[in-house]
């Protein structure tokens, strides 16, 4: 997306966040049309959990709403604040589960291997997703929105609210830990 | 242009990702150029494209359009009382200072209503301005 397509972008998110305030319906629905399938792919790549995914959905939205009468246009763009929503939604959700849930959120069974005849792609695709789920919460954010989502690194900043040195490090390191990851035999 | 080295390029291969286009442009021109040369960086490259492909591969499918007819739904009685057009009343009280003025304002009109009454009734109801915590003011009819 162009500087110009994504300002335009911006603009009518603005303009559909004040007509939501207003209690405009349709432009909820406008709203939902454009963002909802990024915050729940999100929501589930960071979850794991289709159920808890579409909570968190639903939860950003309904922020969303909350806030729409004091949006100030301009001062930040909406798909940015509700990355911040949805992934502190995420986050609350991560630290309420059980420790041993937390460091590996996936069910490993379903991400596993099938016992025979499996595809390399297949068996990369299943450990790629376990080893996601394996790498600190700030890595796993950093790298789901720059490749789900396409955002460059100062767009991931401002997501996450660090530098974009910091983005800088988290994808390095994220990369490295999964290619470590994936080399690893299986077993 | 300047000699880029494979191990610079693997660098930010981990700082980039496979997608060169995505790459600052100085960078990535210089890296096109090492793919051609290098097997090591070819080698690389084709390394991060297949994370890529299995990364893309796990991408969680769009929303279920009943998750979109939810959440509407779950917003909708929110939406519906402030979908009529906001009131006089509602944008004066917002102009002269919203509901922070709520509270100076009924005791005013509970002194003004007291008085009035007062003035119309021979009967004098300290006990009402009393209750109001008013009780210090003194009112000269």
């Amino acid at each position: 997306m162009s500087t110009d397509d994504a300002r335009a972008f911006a603009d009518a998110d603005d303009e559909l966040v004040r007509r939501m305030a207003l209690g405009d319906q349709g432009a909820c629905a406008g709203l939902l049309e454009r963002h909802l399938d990024r915050i729940r792919a999100l929501a589930q790549r960071m979850l794991g959990n289709v159920d808890d995914a579409n909570d968190v959905a639903q939860d950003t939205f309904l922020r969303a709403w909350q806030l729409a009468p004091d949006w100030q246009a301009g001062r930040a763009r909406f798909s940015t604040w509700l990355y911040r929503v949805a992934l502190n939604l995420c986050r609350d959700r991560l630290r309420a589960r059980r420790p041993e849930s937390a460091i590996d959120t996936v069910d490993l069974a379903d991400a596993a291997p099938s016992p025979e005849g499996v595809a390399h792609h297949d068996q990369l695709v299943a450990r790629l997703d376990v080893a996601l789920h394996r790498l600190p919460l700030r890595q796993r954010e950093a790298l789901v929105l720059f490749h789900d989502h396409g955002l460059s690194q100062a767009e991931i900043a401002a997501s996450l609210d660090i530098s974009v040195e910091a983005v800088e490090s988290l994808l390095a390191r994220s990369r490295r830990a999964l290619r470590r990851s994936l080399q690893e035999p299986l077993t | 242009m300047k000699h880029m080295s494979l191990e610079r390029f693997r660098d930010l291969l981990d700082l980039h990702g496979s997608d060169l286009a995505r790459w600052p442009s100085v960078e990535g021109a210089e890296a096109a150029v090492l793919v051609q040369v290098d097997p090591g960086a070819r080698a690389a490259l084709d390394g991060a494209c297949r994370l890529d492909r299995a990364w893309t591969a796990t991408r969680p499918p769009a929303a279920n359009p009943e998750l979109h007819a939810r959440i509407l739904r779950s917003l909708t009685p929110r939406l519906a009382p402030s979908a009529s057009p906001r009131s006089a009343w509602t944008a004066l009280l917002d102009e002269i200072g919203g509901w922070r003025i709520a509270g100076p304002a009924l005791a005013a009109a509970m002194v003004l209503g007291i008085a009035l009454g007062y003035g119309i009734s021979d009967e004098t109801s300290f006990d009402l301005v009393d209750l109001a915590g008013f009780s210090d003011i003194e009112v000269e009819y």
